[in-house]
Parts: structure tokens; C-alpha cells; sequence
């Protein structure tokens, strides 16, 4: 039923991979040398394999296995029930702590987006450029000037993107009351190596966040709004 | 690959090791979107137990059993996709690197065979049978002795003979090959 020779398949595909030491590797050397028929087996191994990373590139896969591993859910790690209260507190104090200098604007839109890393002690103002590292928390405010409308997108090192605000729903939040806000959680950085991007993007009308998320990936510029984007380099 | 690192290098593991965890998801899952949902699973299930490794000596082993759980547990929640018949021998075709005709069957046999044996057997069986494993590879992979091994396999052919049998009453068998 089986051929199960000295030098098995699955011994040949260890040797293909390259992980065969010692007397396998002698054994399977000596095979291939005596057997054409073996060594254009493992070339066929070793094609299939090229033709797979070809088809199914790492860096592709790479992104999926970010994505999988940290779901955007977690990212927001500190927005819970829970701690909402104490979420609040510490995006209020932000507001009133972080010197207005340190908001990054757009010019004479009026629109502007604050990062600042928090923990203990004061929060620290984060500009574009700036070195964070993972686990460090953000903590995020803007000012939406006199646009109605605002969604905050983010975007790691591998190039995923997160609606991070509104959490739920199709289409960009209402603001409510005062033009300058905190948005009401803060961020915990994974291990993706590479850039963290935030982009707070302003509407007059809510628009669909699908539509928001293709504009930012392009760059796209829409009529009725102003976006504003942070990008934190993470070691 | 260095092996004393508690976080393995992704890359090398997938550049490495990617095509044999995929083809082997195929093999059990059918689909390329199934495989593919499945390897990434399995590579997630291997960066976590990665300590669990350090010291084994063949990674593709250890992968390759990673990936058998796996898909043995989706199979498991599908139930219905096991009495896939031979019309699917052409996409199974495709997974082996220029397979005999022989060897497809086998494969698809086992396929067909694995839900109604317990998960030691089917695990010992596709090693043995589908993927011509050694017996001392399968006893690795199974995690077991010898002779346990050779007590799965015959379990498995027995349940081979009788599904045979019920399909062409007039086979006859010769002795077990395990």
C-alpha cells in the first residue's frame, strides 16, 4: 500500500527544507546521487515551494498574521465600561495639560489632532517623528474647528488599518458640544514593528467610513474635509 | 533556525515552512481559502508555543502535527465534508509534487476513511499512508512507541478492508503491511 523506501518522502521533504544534520544528510545525499529519479523529486519539492512564496509572499502574509494576532478590538485595550470614567478623566486633563503649541494643525482649516504619550505623571506631547515603543499608551484630542463631523483612523507598520472612532457603525460620529474633545479612550501600541499612523479626519456631513479609509490609504483630498495625520515611529 | 530564541524568526519559519504547512491544509480542507485561513491559524498556534519547541529536532515535525490538529479539529466541526468521494481526486492531484496515480488514491482513501476511526488513528494514519512517513517519523509525530504505532495503523487498516469490502464484496486481502 505504501512505498515507505530507505529515504522516505516526508525525509526527502525535510531534506528539501533544509534541516536534515549528520547521517540523514549523508543518507540522503548518497541516495539522490545514485537516483536521478529521487533528486528530480526534491527540485520538484523545491520549485513547488519557490512558486508557493511567489504566489503567497511573506509580506503579505505577514500582515494577515498582524491582523489575526492583534484584532483591532484589542488594540483598544483600555476603552472599557469599566474604565471609561477613568478614560475620560485622564483625555480631559490631556486637554487642559498639553499645550495648545503641541497640536498638530492643518492650516486655516482650524482642525488639529493632539497625541500624547500617558502614564505616570503629566502627559507628554508626541509630534510627528516622535520614538514610541510598544505598550507604550496614547492618548489622543482634537479640534474639529467647525466641521460637524469625525472619524480617527490609524494604520500600523505592516499597513493595517483601524477605524479606531467611532467604534461602531458605517459612518463618521456627530461631534457633540465644544470643538475640541478627547477622544474617550486610549490607545495601548502592539509589537508591530514599524510606523504608527493616526489620521483624524473632519466632515461637514457624516460620510460613509469606507469611503474615509480609501481617501486616507490614497491620500485622497474630499471636498468638505480636513484630515490631520500624526505618524509615531516605533522602535 | 535558531532554536534558543522563545520567539521564533517568522520569516524563516514561513519562507521555510509555509508551502508544507499550506499544502497539508489542503490536503485535509480542500479549498485554497480554507487552507490558507487554516496555515495562518497554525502559524499563530506556533509563534504562542514556540517554547514548546526548543529542543525537538525537526520543526517540520512539529509543524506538520500542529497543522494535522488543526485541521483534524475543523474537519471534526464540518462532519458533513467527510463523504467527499473520489470525483475530487483532481484537486488532491494538485498538492503532491507529481504524485502516481497510486498515491492519490491512497490519499483520498485515507480522507475518506479518517471519520470513522478515533483521532490517534487518523493521526497515525495519514502520517504513515499519506505522507510515507517512516515508521520511526510517524512514531515521532504521533508522540508514541512503536508498537503503539503499529496498534493505530492496524486499527486503521481494518476499517480500510471493511469499507472496501462493503463497496466490492469480492476483494480479497492479503496479509496486513503493518
Amino acid at each position: 500500500m505504501s512505498t515507505h523506501d530507505a529515504i522516505s518522502p516526508f525525509m526527502l521533504e525535510r531534506y528539501a527544507v533544509g534541516e536534515l544534520e549528520g547521517a540523514e544528510l549523508a543518507a540522503v545525499e548518497a541516495a539522490l546521487a545514485a537516483d536521478p529519479q529521487l533528486a528530480a523529486r526534491v527540485a520538484s519539492m523545491r520549485q513547488a515551494r519557490e512558486q508557493f512564496l511567489a504566489d503567497e509572499p511573506y509580506a503579505a502574509f505577514r500582515i494577515e498574521h498582524e491582523r489575526r494576532r492583534t484584532p483591532a478590538k484589542q488594540r483598544l485595550a483600555f476603552w472599557l465600561p469599566t474604565g471609561f470614567a477613568a478614560a475620560a478623566a485622564a483625555a480631559l486633563l490631556l486637554l487642559f495639560v498639553v499645550p495648545e503649541l503641541d497640536t498638530e494643525r492643518v492650516k486655516g482649516s482650524g482642525v488639529g489632532l493632539t497625541v500624547a504619550l500617558v502614564g505616570a505623571g503629566a502627559p507628554k506631547p508626541l509630534a510627528s517623528g516622535a520614538r514610541v515603543h510598544p505598550g507604550d499608551r496614547l492618548q489622543l484630542a482634537y479640534d474639529a474647528g467647525d466641521y460637524g463631523y469625525l472619524a480617527l483612523i490609524g494604520i500600523d507598520g505592516s499597513g493595517v488599518m483601524s477605524v479606531y472612532y467611532p467604534e461602531g457603525g458605517d459612518v463618521m460620529a456627530r461631534r457633540s458640544g465644544e470643538s475640541r474633545g478627547a477622544f474617550p479612550f486610549s490607545l495601548t501600541l502592539d509589537a508591530t514593528p514599524g510606523s504608527e499612523t493616526m489620521v483624524a479626519v473632519f466632515a461637514e456631513q457624516p460620510l460613509p467610513l469606507k469611503r474615509i479609509e480609501e481617501a486616507v490609504r490614497k491620500n485622497e483630498v474630499l471636498p468638505g474635509v480636513s484630515a490631520v495625520r500624526v505618524v509615531l515611529d516605533k522602535e | 533556525m535558531d532554536n534558543s530564541d522563545e520567539r521564533p524568526d517568522l520569516r524563516a519559519l514561513y519562507e521555510r515552512y509555509g508551502h508544507s504547512v499550506f499544502r497539508r491544509c489542503r490536503y485535509f480542507l480542500r479549498t485554497d481559502d480554507d487552507a490558507r485561513d487554516a496555515m495562518h491559524e497554525v502559524f499563530l498556534k506556533a509563534v504562542t508555543a514556540y517554547g514548546d519547541f526548543r529542543g525537538q529536532a525537526s520543526p517540520l515535525t512539529w509543524l506538520t502535527r500542529i497543522a494535522t490538529h488543526y485541521c483534524l479539529n475543523v474537519l471534526r466541526g464540518r462532519k458533513a465534508g467527510w463523504h467527499e468521494r473520489y470525483a475530487q481526486v483532481t484537486h488532491v492531484a494538485a498538492q503532491w509534487n507529481e504524485p502516481s496515480q497510486a498515491q492519490i488514491e491512497r490519499a483520498e482513501l485515507v480522507h475518506r476513511l479518517l471519520s470513522r476511526l478515533g483521532r490517534d488513528e487518523q493521526e497515525a494514519a495519514v502520517y504513515y499512508f499519506v505522507d510515507e512517513m517512516s515508521q520511526d517519523e510517524a512514531a515521532r509525530a504521533c508522540d508514541c512507541s512503536l508498537p503503539t504505532l503499529r496498534k493505530r495503523l492496524r486499527r486503521f487498516i481494518e476499517v480500510a478492508r471493511k469499507e472496501l469490502k462493503r463497496e466490492d464484496a469480492t476483494l480479497v486481502f492479503g496479509e496486513a503491511p503493518v
